[in-house]
């Protein structure tokens, strides 16, 4: 029993849900330049971090699916973009073994950005909404440093839910 | 470990198509998709209301920190405001009260039933225009009926749960309605009457009736047919015996176009397509037509014309409208029991 409740999806189920209830009573009313932050997003590029792309592609995936069917947008939409936004953040164990916290952020902007860009260009094939363009210009890097931000909360919150322990080691510097 | 992995790239692939496909299964319209979202919103409920009694005071302290300069600027406003509302207010009651005279007198009247509901949440992201409210299918709400507020339209259902909805919003892009409008900006711009009967008639006696809306001219002793609709009308009247003469000019505008309302998105004001070059002015109020293929029944207020953009060739102009409703403080709307024909399913 004790195994059980030890595996990634139920750890992941309610802390999803409580970032995405978070996210629809709690950051509707908060906006920087306009911009919404996006915390479900930023959770899911964070986990990229500390599972690497495979893992964090497929948490992104089950979130986006479950921020899907409680915000009533087309089921998938968000399901992709938070997967890509966890696979892009997961790249960065490739460029490193042990990466710096700045490396970390970087690439939760990074994955962030991408996810949240992913939205509009699904929005474009699937309903009539048409391109944001201009506006997300000040939409990306908005979201991209707020995630970047909560990174720092999300990381070792996403590491927790897909039951990774943390690094004893170092890597070492030549 | 490269980025170009087999294992990878087929993490990718497998991502990029189960999303197309339940895109695909959702967009197809999917009753097991709807009941999933249902029995989601039941489960997420109670996280939401856990939620909003964290998250209240924070946002709270948010805007008590960000928004006090602005609150206290839009307070000044709002003060000024409400005593310049106060004498139109008494002005448009009678005209109101007027109008549904007429349209009883006329059997136009028609009256649809609303439910109250308060507005929840807002959009999550930061794509779409949407609200949520506190009222669904158990008080009878269905996709496609319009909301309002006080002040005017504010957007369509799109979504029903049993116990809360979604609502589009009018400035959102995927929002379009039918819309007319009025050629008359406001109240007519310049009325002069000329009174020539010698004094001690009372122009009353001399049986003459102009109004804006139509023109009538009576002599004493004979009946006028009423008279053509023009945008300026003069009428005299001379009484036999008296020596006198009323001259009345009235600016009777009363020109109407109909043509599309679109919302753009939230950084562009909503507008209006499809209407003749020449007739509309600045300050013309826009309301919904009705109709079979309308979203909304006629005559709701959707704002008014602040910017005419001409374009050239036969596009005609684009009407650049401020709506009524204040879309950014929304707390109560309602839900006008109205399905548009065009939204009820065919049998």
């Amino acid at each position: 029993m004790e195994a059980l409740l030890r595996r990634p999806i139920f750890r992941i189920v309610p802390v999803a849900l409580m970032l995405i209830a978070l996210q629809r009573v709690a950051m509707d009313g908060i906006h920087l330049w306009g911009v919404v932050p996006q915390i479900v997003l930023a959770f899911c590029a964070a986990s990229g971090v500390p599972g690497g792309a495979d893992r964090a592609a497929w948490l992104g995936f089950v979130v986006g699916l479950m921020f899907d069917l409680g915000t009533g947008s087309p089921l998938g939409q968000h399901a992709l973009a938070f997967g890509l936004a966890g696979y892009t953040a997961g790249l960065v164990n490739v460029v490193a073994v042990d990466p710096h916290w700045w490396l970390s952020m970087m690439f939760v902007a990074l994955g962030a950005a991408v996810g949240e860009f992913t939205i509009p260009v699904v929005q474009t094939f699937v309903s009539d909404g048409g391109w944001h363009g201009e506006r997300l210009s000040t939409i990306l890097p908005v979201v991209a440093i707020t995630s970047a931000a909560l990174s720092v909360i999300f990381i070792p919150l996403s590491r927790w839910c897909l039951a990774i322990r943390k690094k004893t080691w170092k890597a070492r510097v030549e | 470990m490269p980025i170009y992995s087999v294992s990878r790239r087929r993490a990718i692939v497998l991502l990029v198509l189960s999303s197309i496909l339940l895109l695909t299964i959702d967009l197809r319209g999917n009753p097991l998709v709807d009941r999933a979202r249902s029995a989601f919103a039941t489960v997420l409920s109670p996280f939401e209301t856990a939620g909003r009694v964290v998250a209240t005071p924070i946002r709270n302290a948010w805007h008590g920190a960000t928004d006090y300069q602005q609150l206290e600027r839009e307070n000044q406003h709002l003060r000024d405001e409400i005593a310049r509302q106060k004498g139109d207010q008494l002005a448009a009651r009678a005209i109101v009260s007027e109008y549904q005279e007429l349209l009883t007198l006329n059997g136009l009247t028609a009256k649809y039933p609303t439910v109250s509901a308060r507005v929840v949440g807002e959009s999550p992201g930061n794509f779409r225009q949407t609200v949520e409210i506190d009222r669904g299918s158990n008080d009878g709400i269905l996709v496609g009926m319009a909301v309002v507020n006080y002040a005017g339209l504010v957007g369509k259902i799109t979504t029903v749960y049993d116990n809360r909805s979604v609502v589009l919003l009018a400035t959102d892009q995927e929002y379009a309605i039918e819309a007319k409008v009025s050629a008359a900006a406001g109240l007519p711009t310049s009325s002069s009457t000329a009174d020539t009967t010698p004094s001690g008639i009372p122009v009353g006696d001399l049986g003459t009736t102009t109004t804006a809306a139509s023109t009538t001219t009576t002599a004493p002793g004979s009946k006028a047919p009423s008279g053509a609709i023009t945008p300026q009308s003069t009428t005299t009247t001379t009484t036999p015996g008296v020596g006198g003469a009323t001259t009345t000019t009235l600016p009777l505008v009363v020109q109407r176009e109909t043509g599309g309302f679109e919302g753009r998105g939230v950084d562009k004001l909503p507008a209006m397509r499809f209407v003749a070059e020449g007739a509309i002015n600045v300050g013309a109020v826009v309301t919904t037509t009705g109709g079979s293929k309308s979203l909304a029944p006629p005559d709701i207020v959707i704002g008014e014309v602040i910017n005419i953009v001409r374009r050239p060739g036969s596009a005609g102009p684009l009407l650049e409208i401020k709506l009524a409703a204040d879309l950014a403080q929304l707390n109560f709307v309602q839900v006008v029991l109205y399905r548009p024909p065009s939204e009820v399913p065919a049998r």
